[in-house]
């Protein structure tokens, strides 16, 4: 009798400790309410909309899901985009909301006749936190060590620097495309090559930069802390709203684990979170304490179709748009991504520049399960087993989709990978059937980087082979072919193609602590809140 | 312990019967014996009994706790969380037999050929399992999930490369134990051949350890595969894992708490119940516990 | 004797070897492009040739290992991450002290709550507390850690407030981590602690300490337990390693930037020489262990002692 007792001991044990977590587990919120459209608290002001000033902020712990090993600036990381890198390095231009490039250290750029040459007019006074001068010479070292070590791909477009006056330089690019030239300023960090070469690790673990900020206290992995500079080169009034500095000590923490993001903003250990998870922000819904600003991603979610002959969309357009209206956009929003998405008008997100706004206001495929089924109907299908290449983070998005095409008679094979395999895997149309890709980052980007033909030896990046698309890309990413007319026309002819379909974009949700009084949320170009340019009240 | 003795072929049978008797007194044991094989009915039979299709998305229905419809209440996709748990058991408990089995075969392989040969077969063979030994357990199976990538058979080859080099160890010692015996120069001398001769005695006098080994062995990989879902390796979805399930109810554990007890409980009870029939196996082998 | 020890010594310089030729064999068959990891999905293929060259990553196999072996056991430059460009050697020299101080912490918890559980257990065979305490270590095997571990947060940071959620920083951010880690270390603990205990309660020498009036006290602690304590060794210092390897998880949900969450970051990008690294390092941490419990069985037993001074000097064969 006793033996039996241990084992219903233990169980017991293990239902306490698991029931435990019911009385234990209550978020701030019991009953999440059905997720409506979230709205903001204030739309950002775009340009001319200057906010009244500040109250200075002394310290503020933010929470973030972007990781930072180091600090050196000749390196690629899908990072550089995050918030807090403003307050590392000071850039030459930088990117706001709106998608437009505001100057920081370049004073003003303009391009040539020739398509290709821009002249570039550096600011006179800046220096760093050693009290370096920055000139033309340290830029066009930095530039071209950029070019050598061929880390960013934006530098591989420029062809040559060279040198015009002690603040001014030119740079020739390679290709006339409009929107090279801006990535090119932004990936440039300013600071003193001598300075540099004087750090015995690159600028890897403490470095000498222009930035409002100094860098004083980082741990790997964990956090990094900015103290306000006093000295900073540049004067108050000229600097950009987007740019501006309320903060006198930032400190941003590693935080992946999303109901950690959550129980840091509990406990007081953050005051405000980043980018946090859709599902964990609705257990702040609701919840007058905590207030809750969304903006829109850079990339959005996008379907492509392979091109590759060996797959059956590549050449039948009916099973593509049958796929498309198969696909509940608004049910997909309500589950996969808890309400925080939107709907998308063109694989383009519409925080790209280049995006028409009136695109809006047009029908794309909506959801219509009899229109999917004729199409169906009129296409070459004939039940073979169609593979969805996905990435883990789009998982929930591409289990759900599976269930939709099933429900019109489509199977569906799921091929969820991480990104190292996917990013392998996805150059290649004879690898999968349909792709899910989060692309953005620039209108002109997109389409080079899905569309051009003569990007990779099978085609485009779904093994593609369309001329016809691919000249008239070259010949709308120039700088005098990128008007209305053109973009409109390439729009028009990947829709009715049906060569992708923006499925969602979306959104980026920050959450922080009520008692900071933001009257004006600034809103970056990825959709994140930038806490030390917000407006306090 | 003492020293077993050898006995001819047909032993081998009537001391599995020992062992099986000597099992039967141990209440636990047997407790824990048909909790398992109730377990695995459950999910063998999981497409007759479960209420709905694990795919199925009520889109209508989100992180509803248990209620008459779904018993165990349904996750954030809308999905049954009773179907999904018992459709994920076949896919644990088997990962979990078959990496166990696939780990006991080839390490009844390496171990016999390092007994058989010795010498600097032996040598090699050993420093080629002290150095898989070295690295712990789990980093070999994220590296190897990592290159063999996801998938229900993949997921299989990586996990049971931990369990090889135990049971190698033990095949080792055992056939080291038979090698020396004096019958098998004896047996020589009538013509038997040494392989089969020591095959005869060797293999039923070390199935029992094996066996206590791999039951522990199998309550292990269910957890280890567990492991590897977390961190994003492992079975595909929309296949449902336990592990799976139980990493992806992270997110929800404030909210929709429900989502994790149900896998949560499942994996409790299977390694509960391994763990006590390998338990009493263990006191089943030890003659010292003899009744 | 120090023979013995030179040896092991000796023995890891090519279990080190052994673990970079496997793993870097292992990791050059994933499937996976560097070059587009590192630039990113928005590169051309151009870009990442160009990348891959100067990277070396298409020089043939054998020319890449015997670079990588010299690189790392010669000249002891470990290289630069592919993905992060951090300084390897940095990363790891700040991280292995936080991975070590959560392991420790961890071992010293399950061995301080485990071996007392199994001696209740072993003293009171068949009673109550035999039950209780056998099934407290079996419900810490079944549950998930860091299930426990999000549990053990919200109870002890967000209810009672009384410990960090998260991070690093005193003494005090390693104890939920500990805690939310030992349950595999105490059940395992505890039950070959009740198994010794229970052969060696039973032998004769333990009768005669009682038949000559020794204390209970005393005969559980100086003589029993002295005996079991060898299998007691064996499970902690295999318990010691496969913690070493399997912080990751406590570390992903603390927020602990030690060797786990560089690892499985690294795993995950594919980001080939951080991995190599990290297990040889692993691996050689973990034979160090090995050989502090194989000398803690010399201190425990002398006929172990002297078996090991016994191999220097003839080979025993087997058989």
């Amino acid at each position: 009798m006793n033996r039996k007792l241990r084992a219903i001991l233990a169980m017991l044990l293990v239902c306490g400790m698991l029931l435990g977590t019911l009385a234990a587990c209550s978020g701030p919120d019991d009953q999440p309410d059905t997720p409506t459209t979230p709205s903001n608290p204030d739309t950002p002001g775009s340009d001319g909309q200057e906010p009244a000033g500040s109250k200075i902020i002394e310290k503020l712990d933010v929470g973030s899901t972007t990781l930072w090993e180091t600090l050196t600036p000749f390196r690629n990381t899908s990072a550089q985009f995050s918030t807090f890198v403003r307050h590392i390095y000071d850039r030459l231009a930088v990117r706001t909301v709106t998608g437009e490039y505001v100057p920081q250290a370049a004073k003003s750029w303009e391009v040539a006749d020739d398509g290709v040459t821009y002249h570039i007019a550096l600011y006179e006074n800046i220096t760093d936190s050693q009290g370096n001068h920055i000139t033309a010479d340290d830029i066009v070292w930095i530039i071209e060590e950029n070019m050598s070590r061929g880390l960013k791909p934006c530098f591989n477009k420029v062809d040559h620097v060279e040198k015009t006056g002690d603040y001014t330089f030119d740079i020739v690019m390679k290709q006339n495309i409009v929107d090279m030239l801006p990535m090119v300023l932004y990936s440039t960090y300013v600071f003193s090559r001598a300075a540099f070469e004087a750090s015995p690790d690159e600028f890897a673990t403490s470095l000498v930069s222009t930035s409002p900020y100094e860098v004083t206290d980082f741990v790997a992995g964990s956090h990094i802390t900015f103290t306000l500079r006093d000295d900073y080169w540049q004067s108050e009034d000229l600097i950009d709203p987007a740019l501006a500095n309320n903060v006198k000590v930032l400190t941003y923490h590693y935080i992946t684990e999303a109901s950690q993001q959550q129980i840091g903003l509990e406990t007081g250990t953050i005051n405000a979170m980043g980018s946090m998870s859709a599902t964990s922000v609705q257990n702040f819904e609701g919840n007058d304490d905590y207030v809750m600003v969304n903006g829109p991603s850079s990339n959005g979610i996008q379907l492509f179709f392979s091109g590759a002959d060996s797959k059956v969309v590549a050449n039948d357009v009916n099973l593509r748009l049958a796929i498309c209206y198969a696909l509940d956009i608004d049910g997909i929003i309500a589950a996969a991504y808890s309400g925080y998405a939107e709907p998308m008008h063109d694989v383009v997100p519409r925080t790209n520049v280049g995006y028409l706004p009136k695109w809006d206001n047009e029908e794309y495929f909506s959801y219509n399960v009899d229109l999917a089924k004729e199409y169906l109907a009129k296409s070459n299908y004939n039940n073979e087993e169609l593979t969805l290449l996905a990435l883990t983070s789009a998982n929930r998005l591409a289990q759900m989709i599976q269930s939709y095409l099933g429900a019109i008679g489509i199977q569906l094979k799921l091929n969820v990978c991480d990104a190292a395999q996917w990013s392998s895997s996805q150059t290649d149309g004879n690898n999968y059937d349909l792709v899910l890709a989060p692309i953005g980052n620039g209108l002109v980007n997109l389409w080079s980087n899905r569309f051009d033909s003569n990007a990779y030896a099978n085609g485009d990046a779904t093994s593609r082979k369309d001329q016809t698309l691919t000249d008239m890309l070259y010949s709308t990413w120039t700088n005098e072919g990128f008007t209305e007319e053109n973009i409109d026309a390439v729009h028009k002819y990947i829709m009715d193609n049906c060569y992708g379909y923006g499925v969602v974009l979306p959104l980026v949700t920050a959450v922080y602590d009520a008692k900071l009084n933001i009257t004006h949320a600034v809103i970056t170009d990825s959709g994140d809140v930038d806490m030390a340019a917000s407006i306090y009240g | 312990m003492a020293e077993k003795k050898s006995r001819g072929k047909g032993s081998g049978n009537s001391e599995f019967k020992t062992i099986l008797k000597q099992l039967s007194y141990n209440k636990l044991a047997m407790l824990g014996a048909i909790i398992f094989v109730l377990e695995l009915l459950l999910v063998l039979l999981a497409p007759v009994i479960s209420p709905y299709n694990y795919e199925e998305m009520d889109t209508t229905a989100i992180r509803q706790t248990s209620s008459a419809e779904h018993l165990f209440g349904t996750d954030d996709l809308g999905r049954d969380i009773l179907s999904r748990v018992l459709y994920a058991g076949r896919y644990s408990i088997t990962m979990g037999i078959f990496s166990t089995l696939l780990a006991a075969a080839l390490g009844m392989v390496i171990g016999s050929i390092a007994g058989y040969f010795g010498g600097w077969v032996d040598n090699v063979i050993m420093r080629f399992l002290d150095i898989i030994q070295s690295l712990p357990g789990l980093l070999l199976s994220i590296v190897l999930s990592a290159v063999l990538g996801p998938g229900y058979i993949n997921t299989i080859l990586a996990l049971s490369v931990n369990g090889i080099p135990g049971q190698a160890r033990l095949l080792r010692a055992e056939m080291l134990k038979v090698r020396g015996n004096e019958y098998i120069e004896a047996s020589q001398s009538i013509n038997c051949t040494k392989l089969r001769v020591i095959a005869s005695h060797m293999i039923p006098n070390s199935i029992s350890p094996m066996i206590v080994q791999a039951t522990m062995g199998v309550a292990n990989m269910i957890i280890m595969a567990s492991s590897l879902s977390f961190i994003g390796l492992g079975v595909q979805p929309p296949a449902p894992e336990w592990g799976a399930m139980l990493s992806y109810s992270r997110e929800f554990i404030r909210s929709s708490p429900h989502m994790a007890i149900f896998p949560g409980l499942a994996i409790a009870l299977t390694v509960l119940s391994l763990n006590l029939m390998g338990d009493g196996l263990r006191d089943a082998l030890d003659p010292k516990l003899r009744r | 004797m120090i023979r013995y020890i030179i040896r092991r010594l000796l023995w890891m310089i090519p279990v080190a070897l052994g673990v970079a030729v496997i793993v870097f064999t292992l990791m050059t068959f994933c499937p996976s492009d560097a070059a587009e990891i590192i630039l990113g999905s928005n590169a051309t293929e151009e870009d990442k040739e160009i990348l891959r060259d100067s990277m070396g990553l298409n020089d043939p196999f054998f020319v890449r290992l015997g670079d990588f072996l010299t690189d790392t056991f010669i000249r002891f430059d470990f290289g630069k991450s592919w993905v992060t460009k951090a300084d390897i050697k940095t990363s790891i020299l700040e991280r292995m002290p936080r991975t070590f101080v959560l392991t420790v912490s961890t071992l010293a918890i399950s061995v301080l709550v485990g071996i007392p559980l199994g001696i209740i257990a072993a003293i009171n065979q068949g009673k109550l507390g035999d039950n209780m305490c056998m099934a407290f270590a079996l419900a810490g095997i079944s549950i998930p850690n860091f299930w426990l571990a999000l549990l053990l947060v919200i109870l002890f940071s967000v209810k009672l407030k009384l410990l960090p959620p998260m991070g690093i920083g005193g003494l005090e951010y390693y104890i939920l981590p500990a805690i939310a880690g030992c349950t595999n270390g105490i059940a395992s603990l505890a039950r070959q602690t009740r198994s010794s205990m229970l052969e060696v309660i039973r032998s004769d020498y333990i009768t005669t300490a009682r038949a000559k009036g020794v204390k209970e006290f005393d005969v559980i602690t100086k003589h029993a337990l002295k005996n079991a304590l060898i299998p007691i060794i064996t499970v902690v210092g295999t318990h010691f390693g496969r913690l070493l390897g399997g912080m990751m998880i406590i570390e992903t949900i603390f927020s602990i930037p030690g060797m786990g969450t560089l690892i499985i970051t690294a795993v995950n990008t594919r980001d080939l020489p951080v991995v190599q690294v990290g297990s040889i390092i692993l691996a050689i941490v973990f034979s160090f262990c090995m050989l502090i419990v194989d000398l803690l069985y010399a201190a425990v037993d002398p006929r172990i002692k002297a078996q090991y001074e016994s191999m220097g000097k003839r080979r025993v064969k087997h058989g």
